[in-house]
């Protein structure tokens, strides 16, 4: 702006003023230099930074030593959604599948096969509840070691079972089943075992319906193949029987015939001819009917076999869904526990009842304003 | 000058170096002599007070502390001063008149000019106060914003925003 630079300029008696001055002028000490007004700023960010290095220093930890771990078979079919019974090699042990390909006793087998839990969208019709419960609990304390003897002497304490246990000194991990029942009181007595804010929990539930329709549905199917097998079994049974008795009656009448005809006297030579000739004829046809009958019974023992091992595989089968669905049942009354307990310091436990690092934000915060607010105002010079 | 140089020159002037304490004069009392006269818009008021305020300045030496700003910051916050207490000694009545106008050199000054420089004093009149003396200590003094919000003692923010505004009430009188 012109205006501005226009405006400069000196006074008439610049000199003589000037003089003046500069004749008042007299040696003073020097110069006091304050540090600039950013040394509150940067001060207040050396002290976050150092709070946070201590932070940091406190929190770092050394690895844990001393791992044991304990396991025993748990219940798995809950986690892979089915249970192997060991019916998948008995259709080719017995061969049946093989020689009856497409009969009833192919379908049954197959049928065997089935018989697992399958988890897919269950009829939305069907609003029964089959719920399986799994728990988790977290917690935080000092004395790892001692807590996870204590759960497990508890667990035991509700007629449950531990399945898996890793402990060291520093973290363990249960997990373990105990009866639905027990649930609310085991809870809170796990509650009661640490403070509020040491523990976290969470529960989930799942709906085992699928299974149990799956189950159901294979048992429908076996009885199916059941009831078809024992009526396979009477059709071929009376047709044996009807049929041997058929043969066995012809056999008694040609052997009556042959008797008859071996009984009757004469002299006639080409009687005895004609006799000797029908003899021979009615023997060929008793040998035929023996050899035939004997030929229906093998067969017969054959088939009835077949289907014999064709009903033993499906009473089998029957039991075994009806384990399966007695088992998921058993599990729906029982829950699944994970609990693990982890070593806390004494830095975690004040910081979780006061949150450092938010104060810390807070006071960063706090001090980014207050600059703004106070740091940046110029304060006014000291005035002769 | 940069702020290192004048700092170099008042610690000269400190241990009695009147070199330093007359380059230090030439510098800034073109700027503060300026101002005044637009401040209490009488030239012999102005020269006055550019004395007092010299000699205080001189006699308060050791009080001085460049926290970051010029020597001539702290000057023209006593120059400041002196004319407030000027103007509750005398009133400000009298202060705003005409007076420094009637006492602008004649010589080299052609008309178009001086007329033109009383209408801008006319217009920068129609400002409050605030306003005037933002535009002041940023355009006659060349202060930068930072030594402006500590010679108001207000913030840099203020400071800038001060000005601005003072200049876009200026464009709106001017249209």
């Amino acid at each position: 702006m012109g205006w501005g630079k226009e405006n400069r300029g000196v006074s008439e008696n610049n000199n003589i003023v000037k003089e003046k001055v500069l004749d008042s002028l007299h040696s003073v000490a020097s110069p006091k230099v304050r540090p600039s007004r950013f040394l509150f700023l940067k001060i207040a960010l050396a002290g976050c930074a150092g709070v946070a290095v201590v932070v940091i220093f406190i929190n770092s930890r050394p690895i844990m030593t001393g791992e044991s771990t304990m396991s025993s078979p748990a219940m798995d079919y809950a986690e892979d959604g089915a249970i192997n019974f060991g019916l998948d090699n008995v259709g080719a042990s017995t061969g049946l599948a093989a020689q009856r390909e497409g009969g009833m006793l192919n379908k049954v087998v197959n049928s065997i096969g089935i018989g697992r839990y399958s988890v897919g969208e269950a009829d939305i019709t069907d609003t029964r509840e089959f719920l399986k419960t799994n728990y988790r609990a977290e917690m935080r304390t000092r004395g790892v070691e001692k807590m996870s003897r204590q759960i497990q002497t508890m667990v035991r304490g509700y007629e449950g079972r531990v399945d898996r246990m890793d402990t060291n000194n520093k973290y363990a991990n249960i997990s373990f089943v105990i009866p639905k029942s027990s649930l609310e009181t085991f809870q809170n007595e796990l509650r009661g075992m640490v403070g509020v804010r040491f523990f976290n929990e969470s529960m989930s539930s799942n709906n085992l319906l699928p299974q149990k329709q799956n189950i159901e549905k294979n048992t429908e199917n076996n009885l199916t193949g059941l009831s078809d097998l024992q009526t396979q079994k009477k059709n071929l049974t009376e047709n044996h029987d009807r049929v041997v008795a058929e043969w066995q009656k012809e056999i008694v009448g040609v052997l009556r015939n042959i008797s008859e005809l071996r009984q009757e006297v004469t002299t006639s030579t080409a009687r005895q001819k004609i006799i000797a000739e029908q003899i021979s004829g009615l023997t060929a046809r008793k040998d035929y009917l023996v050899q035939r009958t004997n030929k229906e019974k093998v067969e017969f023992q054959n088939q009835l076999s077949l289907i014999d091992s064709g009903i033993s595989i499906t009473n089998q089968t029957l039991d075994n869904l009806e384990n399966q669905d007695q088992k998921l049942l058993a599990d729906v009354e029982t829950v699944q526990c994970s609990v693990s307990v982890r070593w806390i310091s004494v830095w975690e436990i004040v910081n979780l009842y006061v949150p450092v690092v938010r104060v810390l934000v807070i006071v960063f915060g706090l001090v980014i304003v207050g600059y703004f607010v106070f740091g940046r105002r110029q304060r006014e010079f000291d005035l002769p | 000058m940069l702020l290192d140089e004048e700092l170099a020159l008042v610690a000269r002037a400190k241990n009695g170096d009147r070199v330093a304490l007359g380059m230090l004069w030439d510098d800034i009392t073109p700027k503060l002599y300026g101002y005044l006269v637009n401040t209490v818009r009488n030239r012999q008021t102005a020269e006055d007070i550019l004395q007092d305020t010299w000699l205080k300045a001189i006699t308060a030496l050791e009080k001085f502390e460049a926290r970051g700003v010029r020597f001539s910051a702290w000057l023209f916050a006593i120059a400041r001063n002196e004319c407030r207490q000027y103007w509750r000694k005398s009133g400000r009545e009298e202060l705003v008149g005409e007076e420094g106008f009637e006492n602008v050199p004649k010589v080299a000054i052609v008309r178009e000019n001086i007329l033109e420089k009383i209408y801008i004093d006319e217009i920068l009149q129609k400002l409050s106060e605030d306003y005037q003396e933002v535009l002041r200590l940023r355009y006659i003094a060349g202060f930068s914003f930072k030594e402006i919000a500590k010679i108001l003692g207000i913030s840099t923010v203020v400071a800038r925003v001060r000005v601005h505004r003072a200049i876009g009430r200026l464009r709106a009188n001017l249209e």
